[in-house]
């Protein structure tokens, strides 16, 4: 005998022809429910993201099959819980169409049959794997929901019910087939090694009990699924189609570059008020949300108790997006999720001020935490980034603190009202004077790098210390390079990430007609936002160098054997831990560089905090941040600094000088007489350094 | 409600005084790398009061300056922040004029512009703290003028009701329309000029008048300006030794008592 079973099986003619007749609504409801979130989605403004398609596709296998970013050593739980729930639900689903197939294709169309044999069995087997993974990924999600609770989920009905019905439709399957086993007594019952046992405990009912249950489970069963494929485009199960096109549309530039309002003067509008606004893909990013909360998990604001919570910002602009939409979105997500946003309802409410409050618009740092960990590459950071801008450039209104910083920007180049003209004083306190590229322009000569010293190294008196050492070192490696002195200003970085994106492209320019008037072809900067902005978007505007961050470069000069280290064997070594600037680790991905530094300091004994590399956690500072007012009840950098000082180091090391700011403040404030130092790995190397220039700054470590 | 209002251009006020610098004749202050000159800081409260004033009746406000051409920026700026249009009298032989010539080429001008129901001065200029153009301008005029104003508490469109700043306190006073007020930084907190706004005035064009464009006769200055001395301070710090506080005090006071402070 061959093995195979009958399809439909105790099922009477009608029930089948029901079943066929039933399935044209959920299938209705789900394509209807499509083609209203792509009609929204193409309310958007126009943007490219058709190229490299391959990558794209490559890129979206490895991050939905092959769970690339889903499961991470951070977050194995709900890795492994999503694996589960996937690899189940994609087993069943594929199961499903191959008994399709066969059932309503090749037999009666091709005469032929493929359902039997050895497939067959393997078929059995397949489907028990695959139901017994459904019941355990969603056990692991209701557990998670009802039980575990971590801080960074909220709750909503659907967040219960999607895990809960699939739980119940991989039950009901397991029963249907346990009931068959009871009722046929299936010579090759085995195989369903699951169903199996039941159905031995099953066999002792009379016939008809069997075969009445039988049909009542199969109808219950039916209806579950017809109502659950109904209920997905209403509801986050609705994912698999967003978040599958939103990985496969995703941006695809270096992350720390920020789309640029091309030809400000006839822009019709600035930034987004309106969801119309943002971009198609923009929109379409928001509906791939599926609420896991993973991009809370290292959010400065977040994890500070402010206003912003980029879960909610997300589903706050995707909620209001269902009610301009006009769909119904699902009663039992209607608690949602964050208490703020309902579904359904206030389509007429503003974007600004009334789905998304400006004090969460505000409240960004812009560190890209967020956006590191979603496991669907949604951009948060662009999407505030874009609100802000209407803020600032259509409504004049903004923190009032950032006034002068904007003026300050406009006429001085700086952000805090310093003297253009002592830009470069700090220069005076070297032994050996530092070349300007405009003297060495003059004089018809080159210089390898252009070093880019930034608004603070140049004014600020700790950040100078810094500038100071950092030039010592390229000194004393003999680096060829120059300075742009009075000439420089700042790169625009803090502006744009204020949304002041008018004034940003000013400053830029400006430091792009210059650098590119001195040929300028390399460039290291003492500051991870110098260094983001000019080296992923000053080509936006005509700025193409090759741009090293100052720990790249002294990270090269050690190994390269230029800077000679004082290895005495009197040195005590003193405990470091290194805190990653955001745009420099998480932008940038430089994170082995400053650390390969440090470790080849003979007094540095380095050790790391719980949260470093990309999975830092943000000093505050950045976005503008470290310009506007904290008057929350924690502080972003004291949290930090608590982090630092619980590593028992007596130094904590940085690389960006809002960063130092930060952490300085931030360790003063949470213990004033620990005597942790904050220094710039430029700092720590130029103290070591066994050259008679330096040696006398040693008392900076 | 149409307004005029003074615009001056000043070297800015924030300029470290090490900074400061003269120019050859040593009568006007040259602002130093990459400081810009700015419009003085009252004359953005009054332009602030007009734009108030102007959003709340309607009609039209209109910034107008003297000084050399690169004084168009700070006419730009006034358009940025809400001025519907703005002239500059930029007639060289004005340049060195008096208070009493910079408030009679004032008044030809806003007679030049048509009719107005107030003029807003700042009550003085940051660059010479003279306080006196307004004056000249409201005699030339014939208006009353009221300085300093830190507050307008009513308008009804025909008078005033306004507090003019005295030692320990205000005066209460009404005044009739038209009229001349000298405006107190008191009054109001200046906007940030919008973007949008910014963008305009980049593209506004700023006519600029010449003294017989206004019919003015060539009148010699009874005021001259010599020259500009500039005095710098130099501090420095002295710390006190002494093993307690009691012996640091004892110490302090010697030091003093030995400067003849004590």
């Amino acid at each position: 005998m061959i093995p195979s079973r009958e399809i439909f099986f105790n099922i009477v003619p009608a029930g089948v022809i029901a079943a066929y007749v039933l399935m044209i609504i959920p299938i209705g409801l789900l394509a209807y429910g499509l083609a209203r979130r792509v009609r929204r989605w193409r309310l958007g403004q126009a943007e490219n993201r058709f190229d490299q398609m391959g990558h794209r596709i490559w890129n979206m296998v490895r991050m939905s099959v092959l769970h690339g970013r889903i499961v991470r050593t951070r977050n194995l739980y709900g890795g492994i819980m999503h694996a589960a729930i996937f690899t189940g639900f994609v087993t069943l689903l594929i199961g499903t169409l191959i008994v399709m197939v066969e059932t309503d294709f090749t037999v009666p169309l091709l005469g032929f049959s493929f359902f039997h044999g050895n497939f067959y069995l393997g078929f059995k087997l397949a489907m028990n794997v695959g139901g017994l993974l459904l019941i355990l990924g969603t056990s692991m999600a209701l557990y998670r929901r009802l039980v575990l609770r971590p801080a960074t989920q909220q709750t909503s009905g659907d967040d219960l019910l999607l895990p809960a019905t699939l739980l119940i439709l991989a039950v009901q399957g397991f029963v249907q087939q346990a009931l068959r086993l009871a009722m046929t007594q299936d010579p090759w019952a085995a195989w369903s090694f699951v169903s199996y046992p039941v159905a031995l405990a099953l066999q002792g009912l009379p016939m008809d009990v069997l075969a009445r249950l039988h049909q009542l489970n199969w109808t219950v069963h039916l209806v579950t699924a017809l109502v659950f494929i109904g209920y997905i485009a209403y509801s986050k199960m609705i994912h698999p189609f967003t978040a599958l096109a939103n990985v496969l549309m995703r941006r695809i530039r270096p992350r720390g570059e920020l789309n640029p309002i091309p030809n400000m003067e006839t822009a019709e509008n600035f930034g987004a008020s309106k969801l119309e606004h943002f971009s198609w893909a923009q929109l379409m990013s928001v509906d791939a949300c599926m609420h896991c909360g993973r991009c809370l998990e290292y959010c400065p604001t977040f994890n500070t108790g402010k206003a912003l919570r980029p879960r909610d910002l997300v589903l706050e602009i995707a909620g209001l997006q269902a009610d301009r939409g006009g769909i119904f979105s699902g009663v039992l997500g209607e608690e949602a999720n964050t208490g703020r946003f309902r579904w359904g309802r206030g389509g007429e409410r503003e974007l600004i001020g009334g789905a998304v409050s400006t004090e969460e618009i505000w409240d960004c740092t812009t560190c890209g935490a967020c956006m590191e960990q979603c496991p669907v590459f949604i951009e948060h950071v662009p999407l505030i980034v874009e609100m802000r801008r209407n803020l600032v450039m259509e409504q004049n209104s903004f923190p009032q603190e950032l006034a002068p910083i904007f003026t300050s920007l406009e006429r001085l180049g700086n952000p805090y009202q310093n003297v253009p003209a002592e830009r470069a004083d700090w220069t005076r306190k070297l032994e050996q004077p530092v070349r300007q590229m405009s003297e060495v322009v003059a004089a018809g000569e080159t210089v390898d790098y252009l070093f880019f010293v930034g608004c603070l190294g140049s004014f600020v008196a700790r950040n100078q210390k810094v500038t100071l050492a950092l030039t010592r070192i390229l000194q004393n490696a003999g680096i060829s390079f120059a300075i742009l002195g009075k000439e420089e200003s700042c790169n625009g970085d803090p502006a744009r990430r204020m949304g002041h994106e008018f004034l940003a492209q000013q400053l830029a320019m400006k430091m792009v007609d210059k650098m590119n008037a001195y040929n300028v072809k390399k460039v290291v900067t003492g500051c991870a936002h110098c260094f983001n902005a000019i080296k992923n978007e000053y080509p936006q505007l005509g700025g193409n160098y090759e741009v090293i961050h100052h720990t790249q470069l002294i990270d090269e000069l050690i190994a390269a054997g230029r800077l000679t280290l004082n290895e005495a064997s009197d040195i005590t070594q003193e405990k470091v831990t290194y805190h990653d600037p955001c745009y420099l680790g998480r932008y940038n991905g430089v994170v082995e560089e400053p650390r390969r530094a440090l470790k080849t300091i003979p007094i540095v004994n380095l050790t790391e905090m719980p949260r470093n590399r990309k999975h830092s956690f943000c000093c505050g500072g950045g976005g503008g941040k470290a310009m506007m007012k904290d008057q929350s009840a924690t502080r972003i950098n004291q949290t930090r600094a608590r982090e630092a000082l619980a590593t028992g180091a007596s130094v904590v090391a940085a690389s960006c000088p809002f960063c130092m700011g930060m952490l300085e403040d931030g360790i003063a404030a949470v213990d004033e007489k620990s005597g942790v130092r904050v220094l710039d790995i430029a700092e720590i190397v130029a103290s070591s350094l066994q050259a008679p220039a330096v040696t006398a700054q040693r008392e900076t470590v | 409600m149409n307004i005029v209002v003074t615009i001056k251009q000043v070297a800015d006020p924030n300029i470290p005084p090490s900074h400061i610098q003269l120019d050859p004749s040593g009568k006007r202050i040259v602002s130093p790398f990459g400081i810009p000159p700015v419009m003085n800081g009252y004359d953005a409260n009054a332009l602030e009061e007009a734009l108030r004033l102007k959003e709340k009746h309607g009609g039209k406000v209109t910034a107008l300056g003297l000084g050399d051409d690169s004084s168009r920026e700070s006419l730009k700026r006034a358009i940025a922040m809400g001025a519907d249009t703005a002239m500059l009298i930029n007639d060289p032989d004005l340049l060195n004029a008096d208070s009493a010539g910079v408030g009679r080429a004032l008044a030809a001008a806003i007679r030049k512009i048509g009719s107005f129901d107030l003029i807003l001065c700042g009550r003085q200029a940051s660059d010479t703290d003279g306080g006196q153009v307004l004056h000249w301008l409201a005699e030339a005029l014939d208006v009353a003028a009221v300085t300093p104003v830190a507050k307008i508490e009513s308008d009804d469109g025909k008078q005033l009701t306004v507090h003019r700043l005295v030692e320990e306190g205000y005066q209460r006073l009404r005044v009739e329309l038209p009229a001349l007020l000298g405006v107190s930084s008191e009054i109001n907190e200046p906007r940030f000029p919008p973007m949008r706004g910014t963008m305009a005035a980049g593209r506004a064009m700023i006519p600029g008048w010449k003294a017989s464009d206004l019919g003015l006769q060539p009148s010699a200055a009874k005021v001259e300006l010599r020259n500009l001395q500039i005095q710098l301070r130099t501090s420095k710090a002295e710390l006190i030794a002494g093993s307690s506080p009691a012996e640091q005090g004892t110490a302090l006071a010697d030091k003093l008592h030995e400067l003849g402070f004590i």
